[in-house]
């Protein structure tokens, strides 16, 4: 039977904008700034970086995580309390018309960290350190990740989320027989990421509201991202454009399936950027090649565009601010802000030189 | 949120009403014979004036209802700004004031 979920809580709900919008904005004044996540990197000790943490907004989760050590471990629980309860006060206070689009922009971390559990499982690594690379998710509750990510096996991942009813577990269910037959995970991340913007398309279709524009602006840019991504990662591989054209992912603003097997065709980085000279992207691209012709690392391209698309989220704010676009904006800073927390804390904790931390933050 | 379509026709009767009712009034003053008021004349001064003070009352509360929400969504978060938020609270009064002074004004015409 499925379980009854976070999302499921039903309140009477108003139509009207300001009483959520204004208590997103109270709660966006609690983030972090700047100056707090530089004086975060620079907390000399884990120790010293739990105690700055008790100074903020998080300081309830932090004192109740803490009491399992003062271990990274601890802060990332409390990290994950935290954000649970974040998107269940936002859940519950939004406005009818708006529950649907944020649920949609909320799944994206479900993917991702489906997604993160699929790897783990297909490496056979063990529960704590796949939990240790989960997001916080509001679909999936914490316990539900945590059976996920001890599963054992990518079949047993499925399986469970089939057990659950789970509408992710049918996309996975059939790209499960590909994955058996190359022992690859690439055709099941790409069956969640088709599920995920086909189910985002369906959303909106019935829609006719500057959410539904600001919504459709922002997954167009991350379909394009993450074509950009697979992009990279297919230079050099040599496959026909048939079986290029099957990695492409459909709902992208400015990629179409034509110019992305023309990217994946190209010979090296330089041909990409070259390629994508008249889009959006190629400023952002641009400056993230100098670093990249000297790390030579895909990851630096990869934060490049996770920065641009995190940019394009927050202006959301501007663009609807009597809107949905408000809400959604908070859930990214919001998601954004505890991503930075735990580049800090786990930086700190494997004695990562602080440049290299500050370059990982998304400063925004 | 956009109004409906009710919601614009009886803001436009209202406002036609409030600015016709007067004159409607003056107007029966003006072809009475001086010494005796007309009952027309008070009565369209009485419609006028209520007119403008019920309209001016409505759209003070439905200013201070959106305020309101929006301040206890504020408060909920930042409980520090609520002297801020009275004095916003209080301002849309300044409409019911305007309406209750375009009131006075009709009937001492």
């Amino acid at each position: 039977m499925r379980r009854p979920r976070a999302t499921d809580v039903e309140v009477d709900r108003s139509h009207d904008y300001g009483y959520c919008n204004a208590r997103i904005r109270g709660m966006w004044s609690h983030l972090l700034d700047r100056g707090s996540l530089e004086q975060l990197v620079d907390a000399e000790t884990l120790d010293a970086q739990i105690r700055y943490l008790s100074g903020t907004p998080y300081k309830a989760d932090i004192e109740e995580a803490l009491i399992y050590g003062h271990t990274v471990a601890s802060v990332d629980r409390a990290l994950r309390a935290n954000v649970g309860r974040t998107w269940l006060v936002v859940l519950k206070i939004l406005p009818e018309q708006g529950v649907g689009l944020v649920k949609a922009v909320l799944a994206n971390w479900d993917i991702f960290d489906l997604k993160t559990i699929l790897r783990g499982a297909h490496t056979q690594l063990s529960q704590a350190e796949i939990i240790d690379s989960l997001m916080p998710a509001a679909t999936l509750s914490a316990a539900e990740l945590s059976e996920l990510a001890a599963a054992g096996s990518v079949r047993s991942v499925v399986d469970t989320l089939a057990t659950w009813r789970m509408p992710y577990s049918r996309p996975l269910d059939a790209a499960l027989p590909e994955y058996h037959r190359n022992g690859e995970l690439a055709p099941l991340e790409l069956a969640l990421d088709r599920w995920y913007y086909s189910s985002v398309a369906a959303r909106l279709q019935h829609r006719h509201d500057a959410g539904k524009r600001l919504v459709a602006s922002v997954v167009g840019t991350m379909v394009d991202i993450e074509n950009l991504r697979t992009a990279f990662r297919l230079i050099g591989a040599e496959l026909t454009t048939a079986a290029i054209a099957e990695y492409w992912l459909e709902g992208g603003a400015h990629i179409s399936q034509p110019s992305f097997v023309s990217l994946c065709e190209a010979a090296d980085i330089e041909g990409i950027l070259n390629a994508m000279r008249r889009t959006p992207y190629a400023k952002t691209l641009e400056a993230a090649a100098v670093t990249y012709l000297q790390e030579g690392s895909l990851s630096v391209l990869e934060r490049a565009l996770e920065n641009l698309t995190t940019r394009e989220v927050l202006a959301a704010r501007r663009l609807d601010p009597l809107g949905v676009g408000v809400v959604v904006a908070f859930l990214w800073a919001k998601q954004n802000e505890v991503s930075n927390i735990r580049i800090a804390v786990t930086g700190r904790s494997v004695g990562l030189p602080e440049e290299r931390m500050r370059r990982e933050l998304i400063l925004v | 949120m956009r109004p409906s379509r009710g919601q614009v026709l009886f803001t436009a009767a209202a406002g036609c009403l409030v600015v016709l009712a007067p004159q409607l009034a003056m107007a029966a003053e003006a072809a009475a014979p001086a010494a005796v008021v007309p009952w027309q004349a008070t009565v369209g001064k009485a419609i006028g004036a209520s007119f403008a003070m019920a309209m001016s009352a409505l759209a003070a509360a439905y200013a201070q209802a959106k305020i309101g929400s929006a301040g206890a969504g504020t408060l909920a978060e930042r409980p520090e700004v609520a002297t801020t938020l009275i004095v916003l609270q209080a301002l849309p009064e300044i409409i019911a004031l305007l309406g209750f002074a375009i009131a006075f004004m009709i009937i001492g015409a």
